[in-house]
């Protein structure tokens, strides 16, 4: 196995661990479902990226960003959503 | 004559993707390893989204477990069901199976309890019978 590709797959292992861990913190019965359904594209994108071989796992870490960020889109509609704006002196 | 149907399964379209880059030879296998992977994450995220928050020791146990047990079951199980039910093909329940096996997770207790509880009602003898 090369370095390369021992990088990436400590960083697709690590990518997908860190939704898991996300998606632990979620509640079914408070946590919209398009967030999991966002941080699950994301992580079926990484997992293909992980067993696929190596054209078709970019073009699936691809679709797995472009999916998190078109099922987010809705929330960055009408200027950066609540929780991004830095803190202001008092 | 008609030329036959194209199988478009999610295992074949793997293989097929597959047999581009790795050969003939070794596609098949990598292509059901590879799709029972892919489900089996799948899976274990709608597992890990239906338990209530956990430590992170315990996801990690159970994405171990569940891994090790989605390998080892899948492919037997898809054969089972399909020797036992000839209408299902056992290439088809690959998928299915190990998407279910991690997300019913740790509900398989319930689920196990369900199945000795209908056994039990069906195999008692019934008022009058002896």
């Amino acid at each position: 196995m090369s370095t390369a590709a021992a990088i990436a797959l400590g960083l697709l292992v690590a990518g997908m661990w860190a939704i898991l861990c996300r998606v632990n913190q979620m509640q079914r019965s408070v946590t919209r479902g398009i967030v999991f359904w966002q941080h699950a594209a994301l992580g079926l994108g990484l997992i293909c990226g992980l067993v696929l071989p190596a054209e078709w796992a970019r073009v699936a870490l691809a679709a797995g960003v472009l999916l998190f960020l078109l099922s987010s889109s809705a929330r960055w509609k009408d200027g950066a959503p609540a929780g991004t704006e830095k803190e202001r002196a008092q | 004559m008609t030329p036959p149907e194209p199988d478009l399964s999610p295992l074949s379209v793997v293989v097929a993707l597959l047999t581009l880059f790795v050969g003939p030879q070794l596609a098949p296998a990598l292509g059901a390893y590879s799709l029972i992977l892919i489900a089996w994450f799948g899976g274990v995220l709608i597992g890990v989204w239906r338990l209530p928050p956990a430590p992170r020791g315990m996801v990690a146990v159970f994405t171990v477990v569940t891994l090790i047990v989605t390998l080892g079951v899948t492919v037997p199980a898809a054969d089972v069901l399909a020797r036992h039910m000839p209408v299902l093909e056992a290439k088809g329940l690959l998928f299915p199976i190990a998407v279910l096996i991690p997300a019913v997770g740790h509900s398989w207790l319930d689920v196990a309890a369900w199945v000795w509880s209908l056994r039990r009602r069906f195999s008692a003898p019934k008022e009058g019978e002896q």
